[in-house]
Parts: C-alpha cells; structure tokens; sequence
C-alpha cells in the first residue's frame, strides 16, 4: 500500500493491478482510504465489479462518481448532465470516452488539472460480466489522453483475467503480502477504536481504558485463527462474537463492586482487569474461541446468533475473580473449560423431515433406493411370482472370484446415479403394495378395489403423486436432471437426500430399508 | 308419493301450478348456491381465524426481527451484515407470507407506511437486469413522501436496475421523514419459493444491497420448502455470498399439528357451530388427503370447501340450510320435501300447510344442531378422558381403566371434567355430585358406568333423525377424483366410454351403442385393446377402416337411393377421398394415443409398435 500511495503520490503508471488473494474486502476499504486522503490531488471513483453487472451502470457509476454528483429523486434520477449538448455518454463506450473527458474538464475548470484515478474491486469479475471493456479500460489514459490511472484490485491474478490476443496493456503489479500479526493485531486494535464511538453507554464492552486487555485478546485470538485464515475480515468477524464474552467477566465484576459499594469512586479505571486476570479469562475462554472460529467462518450461524447461543456462565465470572466467591473456586469449581464452552446446539438432522406427507416420504425412500441400486436389480428386489405373496430371497450368495478389470466402486461412493421417473414409480408401487397395502386399513378411497394390486397401481398414478414430485423438486430434495421443457421421454431425476435421512423416514414408515439395497453392507 | 303430493296440491289450491314448476327449476339451483356462499364463507371464516392465531406468535417474532434488524447489531463487525430471514414453510403456499404482509405493511396506497415491502417471485427473476429491476421498481413504484410530486424524467438517467436509483428514493424517504421526525422504514423484500431462484444471481443481488446497506435498510424474508437444516441457504450458497449475510430461521407450524388445530376447532369444537356437519366419510378422506399428499393450509381449506360443494350440489334439499324458499317460489321442491317429511303416523296429512311444513324444518334443524352439540361435547369429553389416561382406545378399555383409578386421580378427572362442562355450559350433565360421594370404590364405578351410558348415548349416529341429510353429510363419499384423480384410469376410462366422461353426472345413462357411434381415437382404442403385446399398425388401420365403413354406411342409408347415370364415376372419386380421410384420421388417432404414451416405438420389427398399457382394470 506504501508503494501504492507513492506511485499515487507522484506518477502513477496508467494500469495498476493489485492482487490480494488473502482479503480483498480489507484491501479494498485500505485503497478507498488511501484514495480519499489524497483527494485535494487527484479525483477518484472506486466501483465494484459484481455492482455493474452491465455496461451502462459501469458507465453511469463512474461517470457519476467522478463527477461527485448523487442522483436525485425529485429531478427523476438524473445522470450527471455533462458540459456539452452530447449528454448520452452511457449509452456506448464511446460515449463513455468522450464523458471521461468532459468530467475532466469541467474538474479542471473548476480547480486545475487533475489527476483521475478509476478503482475496481473484484475486477476478476470483469471478466466474466462485461469481458468488452477490460481492454479500453486497461488502455483508458492512452484513448482519452489524459492522466488516468486505472487500478484492478482483484483476489485472482491477472493472468487469469487477461483477455486473449493480447490487446490489453500489461499492468504494474502490486501483490500484497498475506498480513503479519502485527498488522493484524494493528487492525483488530484500530476495529476497537472504531466501535467505541458507536457506543456510549459508560461500562460498555468496548470502553477505552478496556484496550490493554483487547489487545491480550486479539493475539490470542490471532494465535488461534492465523492456522486457518489470514483473511483479516474473518478475524474482525470471530473477535466481534468473542470480546463480548470475554470481557463479560469484568464488566460483571465491575458491576458488584458498585453495587457492593456506593461510596467508590466510579472511575474507568476501576475495572481494568488486571494482567492475572487476563491470563485466567484467556485460559477460560480459548477453548472458546476455537469453537467460535469452527462455526463462525464457515458461517454456520453468525456473530451475532453465536454470541446470544453461548452466553457465559456465572462460572466465567468465577474463574475470572477467584477471590469473589473463595470457598468455591478452585477447589470445588471443578472447571472444565471444555464443558463451558457451549457449542452451538445442533438441530437434530431428520427432525424436520417429519411434517412431510407420508406419500412424500415413500417417495423419497423409492427414489433412493432408485438412485443406489442398480436398475438390473430391480426385478430381484421387488419381483415376485403371480401366486407366492412373500418375495422371493432376493441376494444371491456373492460371487467371490474377482474379475479382471477396474474394480467396480460401489454405489454409496459415487453419490445418487441418476433415474427414469417411471423406474421410481415402479419401485414406490412396490414399496406401497408391501408396506402401505394392509387389509385392516379401511381408508374410504381404496374401498372398491378387488383385484390385487390394483389399489397401488391406481394410488401411484393419481396426481397427487406427481404434485408431490414436483414439490420435492422445488425443494432440492430431488433433483431433476433433465430440461423442464423437454416432453419426449420421461424425466430423469436423482435422489437429493442422505442415508441417514432415509433410513430415519423408513424406520418411522416400518419399511424394511436395508433389506432393499443392493450392496448395501 | 304421487298421491300425497297430488293431495297437496289439491290443499294449496293452485291452478296454475305447471308454470311455476318451470320457474322452479330455474330457482332453486341459485338458491342452493346461496346457501352454499353463507354456509361456507362461515365456516372459512372460522378457519381463517384459526390459521391466523396459529401464525400469530411467527409473525409477531419475525415482524420484531424486522424491526429491530438495523437497530440491534453487534458492535465491532467489519461490516454490516444483510439481515436475511428464512421462513421454512413445509406445507408451501403463500398464505403465510401474505398474513406477514397484511402485518407488516397493512396497506399499499398508505403512503407513510413504517415498513415497505416487496414480493418478488422466482418468474421475475430470470437474470440480474431482471431481477434488481423488480426489486427496485417494487418500491419506488409507491412514492417515498406525502406530497404526490411526480417524478420529471431526464434525458439522460439512471438505468431502471440500477440500485442507485434506490438509493435516491430512499434518500427522498429519509429527507422526508427527518423533516418530521418519523422513524425510518425498514424495506422488506419477500422472495417467495426461494429453492427456484437460481443461486448464482440470487447470489450477486444479495451482494449488491449488501454493499448499500446500512443506507437502505434492506431486509429479506425467504421462503423455503425444504425441510433442511442448516438451511438450503447454507447448502446451497457459497461462503463468500453467507459471510454478507445475517440469517434468522423461523419456521411456521405445519404437519399434524395443524390438521388437528383447524379441524378440531371448526367442527369439533363447543364454541363455534358449522352450518353443515361433515360426517366420517368426509373426514376421513380429509384427513387422509392432507397426510398423504398435501399438507398445505390452502390444500386442506380447498378440500374442506370441495365438500361443502359437493353437499350443496348433490343435495337437492341442502337449500333448506337456512331458511324456507318463499311462497311463490319452488312448487316441486315443496312436493319432494313433503313426501320426505310425512310419515305413516301423521293423521292429518291433509291440513298441512307451507307453514307447517317450513316450521317442521325449523324443528329438524334445531334437533339436529342440538344433537350435533350434545355429541360435540361428548366428544370433548372423550378427549378430555382420553388425555388424562393417556391412551387411545375403545370406550370399554377406557372404563376398565376408569375403574382401576387411584382415588386421587380418580378426584383429579373429576375435577377436570366439572370444568370442562363448566366451560361448555352444559349443565344436563350434572356430573357434579359424583364429588359428593365420599366412598372411592363407589366413586370409581359410579363414574365409570355414568361416563359409559354417556358416550353411549351421544354416539347415537345423526343420519336417523329427520332430514338429517340436509345439514349433514353423513356417509356419502367425498369426490376424491375430482380433487386427487390417477391420471391412467382417467384416461382409459375417457377413452372407453367418451360420452359419459364429457355429459354431467347427474345423466347416468349408461351408454349400450356400437363402436361404430364412438370417436375415432376411442375406436382405435378399443381395438388397441383387442391386441396382443405388439400391434401391425397395417392390421390396426384395416380394422379401424372396418368401423369407419360401418359409420359410413349407417350415415348414407337413406340419402343414398338416388343419382343412377354419372355415379359410377363420381363414386371411384369419392371412393379415393374416402380412403385418403380414413388415413388421416387414423394418422390422427394414432397420434393422439402415441402423445399420451399408450404406444412405444421399436426398431425391431418393421411396422409394429409396442402396446404400453395392458389390461383395463374395470372391462365392460
């Protein structure tokens, strides 16, 4: 960034490329800093990629973001209206050039020459989105003439976003290092600043004279986190679910000696914790911290869910200020950091399975045997004779010899392989005449059927069923693998539930589910 | 019955009585959609009522979330998180986010409301243009302050998906509300079946309002149908889209909880009376439907007003719901009422009246309504019992248990039925002074023979007392196919017997005609069916001409005498007509039965094709 700001400073190359694969989002804001504190110099605009996912917003934006002119409401959104009769400069790439020119004019009339500088974060996303103008843009300051500087900012290097044919312009490259614990301890700390302007209550979490003890907590939490990312975001994300806890301890204690004596002087430094103090709270909430990190980064929930799921104990307080309560700390507390470190409670995986209809239910248990068994064996499982009522003993006994040739993987490794709706229904009928069929059962719909077997035939081709199909669909539970608006043929789909989900639903429907797998072992 | 309706007819001393039959059968059918409209818009009422306090606690906490999601963050984050809200609604339907509407935003011309909000639908969203279009537009379609300005148009502005745009309506919101000091709105976009927006520009729309907020305080609600957890969200989005995001799951309640609640509380409970009573049939079907094949609210309210329905059109007296046809109205109707109410006890048959009549229905009902609670609260009862022993069985089993009662618990259901019957008030039943009895033993069986003569005597079926099947639906079964058909059957029997399929089913001539009076598809058809497992499609084609000549000649029989002289000539034309119509209509039929998949094409012998359907359940 120091090399950035110098080039910046003096004169910048026109094409800049600056690749941070670690955080973008924090080099980003870095760069939009840097850009503003330089502004009496030069006039920028910083847009993102992904935002301007066509050409005339990209152009829009940055016309109107050098021009610092804010759309209004009232006067219908106008765009900037530009000094010439030639308003339309969004309209084309050209229009875009002679607007670049035009906005440096009229600035240059009102304040000198300037320089202009055009920043785009997640540039890798140009690419894909608006691949036609990466090559203007690279070449901005030589088409316009006049001094521009275009920056990339970009987690991909650039020669995964290079056009071919090599008409862009090769750009100076800036790559930033993966931060070093200072710098990210310096920007944890300077996150602390910022938050304590958004609060004023007087004991708050994030009270000044409480630094000294965020920085303990931020190189632990550093310590911790650094194996698995460096994405100084991420860090931020993990210390705002923390501190609150962490510091909960203190706070708490600060509280009771202030109701415990009125006549104290109420002085932030009062509830400095002191460094033993901090090493406890540290040894207390590590364990802690880990656990956060698990769920947190990959967002399993978030901060603000973590933080209210695992409140800290008494205990904390406890372990935190043994002499509070001395006949029951160390002794008998009997503290397990492990055990207080309450891990987010998780949602029992089938539970939410059970409000599906009990058609909805067999339909998913015969799509994944319809995904795990193969096709050939289909007739074996559920085939049986015209008079036997059991099915025959289905597995034969294993061929043991091993063939030459790949070995063959079995089904459960490779995932659902994909089914013809009508293999499926023939196995739902199959598992409905044997598991859905009882004679006690004297349901007012299947009362006139006296052949057997026909009540299933029927129930498997009523509309329901499909509608239940088509619901599962929409809901990812199955997955249709051919086109919607392909009629030739019947579709083809794949099961998009676990073993475990199904084994839940046929043990609940009483469904002799492992008997109804291949190679189930 | 002839003679009784005469005699009546003689009392009333109309003369003129043939054109008011006529009238009647203009009349009545509206009637009875009346009654229909009253007796159903009641008993939906109620049903909505339900479903409203069984949504009310979500909606109340989801509207808090909404209120509160820019309000309440955590200090300290790096950047401010999109509050994402996933309601997992299993049974589908929009029920749920329409009431969440009506909560937040009750009304869309308010032009000051304190939430605005914007429904978007998978359709809508097609790609990203689209899709930031319809979630701009869906708000500044409604002016951001009191004053109607309308907005000038610029040569040159904003494109219409730019969320800039947004940004300057709400910056116009703001300006004005500050002015008044009036909270800020929040803006609620709804995305209805979240699972069909595609996830890669859902994922780069939630990325663009993340990077403006907290300007525009953006919160969206999603709906989902999968029952997953973590969410399909989770599953489905990457990390990067989920680290912008700050998600709240709520759930609505679905499945077997909310069958019982509506089903319970419309027509079983002591407090609400239904116009018309459902009886087991109905029920059970209803029950069945929704556990089977779709638990949806609006599923299970259609299935319920299909039953009303269908009682009010297959029941030619169910127009008697409410009141009495007035006098000059409903000849015929009288007649049939008549002959269903007389008896071979009435003695004075003659001097019956309309009055009379109309008073008799009147009596019927209110015994009916009467015995309809009475059984209500007995089945309360049963309930009550059944909640306290924690068992479900026969009415013997639970007496066994009753007697074999501890004395206190035995106190214990006392008391818990003599509040029951307290809050239905219902004081027939004055079971009250079992307390008295001091003596356990006695206590235990005198309860247990009072609460068996009780059932007993409240499970007396409805269908026996008098016209019972006006207000009750008794036995008859529910139209399923109407609601849940199996397409194959459908289609064969169509086929089979087109002509009943297409007349109403009031008409129940059977139809005994030749394959020769059948459409053409219906003849190729049957003799599909004819076949063996693969079909010459020559062999097909002979036979199908053979019943087309047979048409041919029953249609030309008599206006084919005459013309001797130029004929012969003109008929070797006809004739190559002929035969070119026979193929095309061939071409047709087999193209129709090929659409609905009855044929399966082969290569492996020349001119045949593979017959998919085999044999017919229900042959003629």
């Amino acid at each position: 960034m120091d090399e950035l700001k110098y080039l910046l400073e003096t004169s910048p190359p026109p094409f800049i490329f600056v690749s941070d694969p670690v955080g973008p989002r924090t080099s980003a804001k870095a760069l939009r800093s840097l850009l503003s504190s330089l502004r009496p110099q030069l006039h920028f605009v910083q847009v993102n990629a992904i935002a301007c996912f066509t050409p005339k917003l990209f152009y829009d934006v940055v016309l109107n973001g050098l021009a610092e002119w804010t759309p209004d409401w009232e006067e219908g959104c106008a765009n900037w209206p530009g000094t010439s009769d030639f308003a339309r400069y969004s309209d084309s790439l050209d229009g875009f050039m002679h607007g670049i020119k035009a906005v440096h004019g009229s600035l240059c009339q009102d304040e000198g020459s300037k320089k202009l500088v055009l920043a785009i974060e997640q540039s890798e996303r140009l690419a894909e989105k608006l691949p036609e103008i990466i090559v203007p843009l690279t070449r901005l300051a030589e088409i316009v003439q006049l001094d521009v500087c275009v920056i990339f900012l970009s987690a991909a290097s650039w020669e995964d976003i290079r056009p071919s044919l090599g008409a862009a312009e090769d750009p100076y490259y800036i790559d930033i290092p993966i931060p070093e614990k200072d710098a990210a301890l310096q920007h944890l700390l300077s996150t602390f600043q910022a938050a304590q302007s958004e609060e004023d209550a007087e004991a708050n979490t994030y009270h000044p004279t409480l630094a000294p003890a965020y920085q303990t907590f931020s190189s632990v939490l550093y310590d911790i986190c650094a194996p698995f990312t460096h994405d100084p975001e991420e860090i931020t994300y993990v210390a705002a679910a923390c501190w609150p806890h962490f510091i909960q301890p203190v706070l708490d204690n600060y509280q009771r000696q202030l109701e415990g004596d009125d006549t104290m002087e109420i002085d932030g430094l009062s509830f400095v914790p002191t460094q033993a103090v901090r090493n406890r709270l540290t040894r207390y909430f590590a364990p802690s911290i880990s656990s956060a990190l698990d769920t947190l980064y990959p967002r399993s929930t978030d901060a603000q869910a973590w933080v209210e799921a695992n409140k800290p104990t008494e205990e904390a307080l406890l372990h935190a200020f043994p002499d509070l309560k001395p006949e029951k700390s160390r002794n008998n507390g009997g503290l397990d950091p492990q055990q207080s470190a309450v891990l987010p409670k998780e949602a029992e995986p089938d539970s939410r399975y059970k409000d599906l209809t009990r058609m909805a239910k067999f339909v998913l248990i015969a799509s994944y045997i319809a995904s795990m068994n193969p096709a050939k064996s289909d007739l074996r499982m559920f085939g049986r004779g015209l008079d036997e009522k059991k099915r025959k003993r289905r597995r034969i006994a294993r061929v043991t010899k091993t063939k030459s040739g790949p070995v063959k993987i079995p089904q459960r490794f490779l995932g659902p392989a994909v089914f013809p709706l009508d293999r499926m229904l023939a196995i739902l009928g199959a598992l409905l005449e044997d598991n859905d069929n009882d004679d006690d059962d004297l349901r007012p719909s299947k009362m006139n059927f006296m052949v057997p077997g026909e009540y299933t035939d029927t129930e498997i081709t009523r509309v329901g069923v499909y509608a239940i199909i088509v619901d599962l669909t929409s809901a990812q539970l199955l997955y249709r693998t051919t086109n919607t608006d392909k009629i030739d043929g019947p579709p083809m789909l794949k099961c998009g539930v676990s073993h475990e989900v199904v084994n839940a639903l046929a043990k609940e429907l009483d469904v002799p589910f492992n008997d109804l797998l291949w190679d189930f072992t | 019955m002839a003679v009784a309706s005469a005699d009546w007819v003689q009392d009333t001393g109309d003369d003129d009585w043939d054109e008011e039959f006529d009238e009647d059968h203009d009349e009545v059918p509206e009637l009875r959609w009346d009654a229909y409209k009253s007796a159903w818009k009641h008993c939906l009422d109620r049903i909505q009522h339900i479903v409203h306090k069984l949504h009310e606690p979500v909606v109340n906490s989801i509207s808090q979330q909404i209120g509160d999601a820019y309000s309440q963050t955590l200090p300290g984050l790096p950047h401010s998180e999109l509050p994402v809200i996933a309601v997992s609604n299993l049974g589908g339907g929009s029920t749920f986010l329409d009431e969440l509407t009506r909560h937040l935003d009750p009304d869309e011309d308010d032009e000051e409301p304190s939430i605005y909000t914007n429904h978007i639908s998978p359709a809508q969203c097609p790609n990203i243009t689209n899709g930031m279009r319809a979630l701009i537009t869906g708000f500044t379609k409604r002016p951001p302050d009191k004053r109607k300005t309308p907005r000038t148009t610029a040569s040159s502005s904003l494109a219409s998906y730019d969320i800039t745009i947004l940004d300057a309506w709400y910056s116009a919101v703001r300006k004005d509300r500050e002015k008044r000091d009036q909270p800020l709105p929040n803006l609620v976009v709804l995305l209805h079946d979240f699972e069909r927006f595609d996830p890669s520009i859902m994922q780069d729309i939630l990325y663009i309002c993340s990077l403006h907020i907290p300007k525009i305080p953006i919160v969206f609600v999603v709906s989902l149908l999968s029952p997953q957890s973590p969410t399909y969200l989770h599953v489905t989005y990457p990390r990067s889209t989920l680290a912008v995001l700050r998600i709240r799951q709520f759930s609505v309640p679905s499945g077997a909880h909310l069958l019982d609640e509506i089903i319970l509380g419309t027509f079983f409970s002591n407090d609400f009376r239904p116009d018309i009573i459902l009886g087991p049939a109905a029920l059970s079907f209803i029950v069945d439907q929704f556990e089977r094949y779709d638990s949806s609210v609006e599923s299970l309210i259609h299935t319920l007003q299909l039953a009303y329905l269908k009682h009010f059109t297959h029941e030619p007296l169910s127009l008697l719901c409410y009141t009495m046809p007035s006098e000059s109205e409903s000849f015929s109707f009288e007649s049939l009422l008549f002959t269903r109410l007389v008896t071979e006890k009435d003695v004075d048959v003659d001097a019956w009246t309309r009055v009379t009549l109309g008073n008799k229905v009147l009596n019927a009902r209110d015994e009916l309504y009467e015995s309809a609670q009475v059984k209500r609260v007995g089945f309360g009862l049963l309930r009550l019992v059944y909640q306290f022993l924690k068992i479900l069985s026969d009415v013997d089993v639970l007496v066994a248990k009753i007697k074999n009662l501890k004395l206190s618990e035995v106190e214990l259901l006392l008391s818990e039925m003599h509040d029951y019957f307290e809050e239905a008030s219902d004081e027939r039943n004055a079971i009250v002074n079992l307390q008295d009895m001091e003596d356990g033993r006695r206590a235990k069986s005198g309860l247990a023979h009072w609460f068996h003569e009780y059932i007993e005597d409240t499970a007396a079926p409805l269908d026996d007392l008098t016209l019972a099947e006006v207000w009750y639906t008794g036995l008859t079964p529910y139209p399923m196919e109407l609601i849940n058909p199996s397409m194959r059957s459908t289609v064969v029997g169509g086929l089979l017997r087109p002509y009943e399929f297409a007349s109403p089913p009031s008409s129940e001539s059977v139809w005994a005609g030749s394959i020769a009076d059948l459409p053409d598809t219906s003849i190729l058809f049957q003799r599909y069916l004819d076949s063996g497992r693969m079909i010459n499609v020559y062999d097909w084609y002979e036979s199908f001409r053979g019943v087309l000549e047979m048409q041919r000649e029953e249609g030309r029989a008599s206006p084919r005498k005459k013309g001797k002289g130029k004929a012969k000539a003109k008929d070797k034309k006809d004739e190559k007509k002929w035969q070119l119509e026979c193929q095309a209509r061939f071409m047709r039929a087999l193209h129709e039965l090929d659409y609905m998949g009855f044929l399966k094409h082969t290569g492996r012998k020349a001119d045949h094709v593979l017959k998919t359907v085999f044999e017919i359940g229900d042959d003629e």
